[in-house]
């Protein structure tokens, strides 16, 4: 998925819907559920694809900003329920590109319409979209005229005539009888929503079964992963992104391939036997004294009297006379990211007191730390955030950190490097504390998961984003280096 | 001195400021008792214009020193110099200013380093005095100086408490939306109708503030997209230029705004 369309809608809008994937590879309609807004893998064919998601996406924000009421379906005619949602969806696009003129230039190269002599009731409907979404548009067909006409108060289509759901449903009333007058032939199971960056409108419609499928298979998702880590601390409100994958036997991303689920880290107990480690006072602030400045604060006394020297014996002189005292600056920002798999039960407290230790040589530093259960699942928690001052919190946090699951490394460093990269610092720095190699439930390829995490440190670089690793085993540290270069390090086993 | 200065540093003309609220008549009761005042706000949102139209509005002139993390405190205080006849001594700009009684406008306070910061302290107290230990001497500040500073909240640094706690703080946001759209349409030249569509735009990329961007589009960038449409650029290149482009080069941002920018007109 675009991962520019969250922004879009919070700009357009300032609606956030959670945007998910369908997974089913033959949808090519979106539809909108009290989860949020599905959108398809990819869209279809035979539209302009660069801007199809923009369209899509852009189409339904319209109906969860103007599209409030629920339509009864009892009562109406398969031919008129089509009808209400195409006016509907007329209704919201003009009321969306009354604010966003914009807008009509996205969706009207998708309403390419074909004029025939007999026109079906779908090309009709096609028709009547075309010319409601841009009320230049001339359409010669009578039953097209009069559904404009219901439409629009006045002849420009600048004034809206149906404002009130009863208002749009007895148009479509209407506009469904001349339809049945026609003789037009209507296939409810096969008919489809058009254009189509448009919704299949369910969501005018009281919740119905397809709906209550979607929503349980979403929410079936994280279950499945909670289920896995039992007895473990839940996370609260995760924050979903879906990051692609590389497939190195493709060789290409999977797009929306992960999912990482950002969280607070829960605290560690009460009674915990780990004590607080003191905080160390931060180191001084260096400083250096730069003599022979061309300014300063003061005079430098040796380059000033040479200066006058040579000043009096008329030659020339060096005009570098100033002292000056500058601090040496740390512009670093660090993200320590600790590896919590099942596999780091024995060196986690090792991998805590390092992250520790690092926070406090000072500098920008924040400490997350990351687990996996397939790749719907990847559990990235906030031990300490960069503008958190270290205190009993986030130690409580820190501690409470315990080792489960598997190691997802390249999503939670795309993960790390998003955050970091919308940071300022003249080094960013991604600081993995891991004790070995990558590895997860779902992925049996044994260097499916480095050769992601090699594309992932890709990625950061050309973000400027520096990834390192502190890695705990040697044995792991071959297989590491072709992953982070020389950007790999071994702890030392007296850290441990 | 005075002479000369005031030439040189008093507004011909009045700079145009649009009030949001009771600023200016806040402003000029810290005035009548000199007290130091901090303003802060967002990029863009007027702070400057303020000061300048303050100052003139006050018949001051206006020393502005934009503040930077090279800025020492001999920058601000005076340093002593060498020429061919010796040395001699410099005032600085801020010393300038307490000597004449200008209004002394440090722009972005935040950036100056800490230990420059506090050369300012005795000024902005009840002593009113600066100590130029160089040259051992006490500079008394001319009853009309004022000490006026600017910053950006929500950034990278941050002001000491013992430095903020001397000024009387004026928070400056982003303006009203129709005041916004008044003051697009006035510096622009703009139509009301083009002014609210840009205005429009600036209120949604600040919603991205905090989901991407640090901070949305502020009032002064608006303006320039204004001045683009003026001279003829159409109002979604003007807007791309102006205001999408600068605010982020973060691709999926990036690829956001312009949609935004598309959609708008």
């Amino acid at each position: 998925m675009d991962p520019a369309l969250s922004p879009y809608l919070r700009s357009l809008w300032n609606i956030t819907p959670a945007l998910l994937d369908i997974t089913e590879p033959q949808a090519t309609r979106p539809f909108l559920s009290p989860l949020g807004l599905h959108l398809p893998l990819r869209a279809p064919a035979d539209v302009p694809q660069g801007s199809w998601f923009h369209a899509a996406a852009a189409h339904a924000a319209a109906h969860l900003v103007f599209s409030q009421h629920r339509f009864d379906p009892a009562g109406l005619r398969p031919v008129t329920q089509a009808l209400v949602g195409t006016l509907e969806d007329a209704r919201v696009e003009w009321l969306a590109c009354r604010e966003l003129p914009g807008l009509r230039r996205l969706w009207l190269p998708f309403h390419a319409v074909r004029l025939t002599d007999t026109p079906t009731f779908e090309d009709l409907l096609r028709q009547l979209a075309r010319c409601l979404l841009d009320p230049s548009h001339h359409d010669p067909h009578p039953w097209v005229m009069k559904g404009r006409q219901l439409f629009f108060v006045d002849a420009a289509g600048e004034m809206l005539a149906l404002r009130q759901p009863e208002a749009l449903r007895h148009a479509a009333s209407q506009l469904g009888n001349d339809i049945g007058q026609m003789r037009l032939q209507f296939n409810a199971r096969l008919y489809q929503v058009m254009p189509s960056y448009r919704d299949d409108n369910s969501c005018l419609w009281p919740a119905d079964e397809r709906r209550a499928n979607a929503e349980h298979e979403v929410a079936s998702a994280p279950q499945g992963g909670a289920a896995a880590g039992a007895g473990q601390p839940v996370a609260r409100a995760a924050q979903r992104h879906a990051y692609p994958e590389w497939d190195r036997l493709v060789p290409m991303y999977r797009p929306g391939w992960c999912a990482v689920h950002d969280t607070l880290a829960p605290a560690g107990n009460a009674g915990s036997t780990m004590v607080m480690p003191r905080a160390a006072p931060l180191p001084p602030r260096q400083r250096t004294r730069l003599m022979a400045q061309p300014d300063g604060d003061e005079f430098d006394l040796d380059a000033l009297v040479d200066a006058r020297i040579a000043l009096h014996s008329g030659n020339a002189a060096e005009l570098r006379v100033y002292r000056r005292i500058e601090p040496l600056r740390a512009t670093e920002t660090t993200l320590l990211l600790i590896d919590t798999s099942a596999s780091t039960a024995d060196v986690l407290p090792a991998l805590q007191s390092t992250a520790l230790a690092i926070e406090q040589t000072g500098g920008r530093c924040a400490i997350h730390s990351f687990c996996s259960d397939g790749r719907h699942a990847v559990h990235y928690e906030r031990v300490k955030d960069f503008d958190e001052a270290l205190d009993a919190r986030c130690i409580a946090r820190l501690m409470g950190l315990r080792s489960r699951l598997s190691t997802r490394l390249g999503a939670a460093l795309r993960h790390a490097t998003h955050l970091l990269a919308a940071r300022r610092g003249t080094l960013r720095r991604v600081l993995l504390l891991t004790d070995g190699k990558p590895h997860d439930v779902d992925v049996f390829d044994p260097r499916y998961l480095l050769a992601d995490a090699r594309q992932a440190v890709r990625e950061a670089a050309r973000r400027h984003v520096l990834i390192e690793c502190l890695c705990l085993d040697q044995q792991a540290l071959r297989s590491l280096r072709g992953v982070f270069g020389a950007g790999l390090r071994r702890l030392r086993a007296d850290t441990r | 001195m005075g002479a000369t200065l005031d030439a040189a540093y008093i507004a011909a003309a009045e700079p145009f400021y649009q009030p949001s609220g009771d600023e200016c008549e806040l402003f000029e009761a810290a005035y009548a008792q000199r007290l130091p005042v901090l303003l802060k706000g967002p990029a863009g949102c007027g702070k400057t214009r303020f000061i300048e139209h303050m100052a003139w509005r006050l018949k001051r002139p206006l020393i502005t020193i934009a503040c930077n993390d090279d800025t020492s405190a001999a920058d601000l205080t005076g340093r002593w110099l060498l020429d061919a006849n010796g040395t001699r001594w410099q005032d600085g700009p801020l010393t300038v200013a307490a000597r004449s009684g200008a209004i002394c406008y440090l722009d972005e306070l935040v950036e100056a380093r800490a230990d420059t910061t506090v050369v300012m302290h005795p000024l902005t107290d009840t002593r009113r005095m600066l100590p130029l230990d160089k040259r051992n001497e006490l500079v008394r500040a001319h009853p009309d100086f004022l000490l006026v500073a600017s910053y950006n909240p929500g950034g990278y640094k941050e002001l000491k408490p013992s430095t903020r706690q001397r000024f009387c703080t004026l928070a400056f946001g982003y303006p009203a939306t129709e005041i916004e759209v008044a003051i697009v349409s006035h510096e622009a030249g703009l139509d009301m109708e083009t002014a609210a569509r840009l205005v429009a735009l600036g209120v949604r990329t600040r919603r991205l503030q905090g989901h991407g961007l640090d901070e949305g589009a502020s009032t002064r960038m608006l303006v320039h997209a204004g001045r683009l449409i003026r001279e003829g650029v159409s109002p979604i290149a003007a807007c791309r230029i102006a205001v999408a482009a600068p605010l982020s080069d973060d691709a999926e941002v990036s690829a956001a705004l312009l949609a935004t920018v598309d959609a708008s007109f």
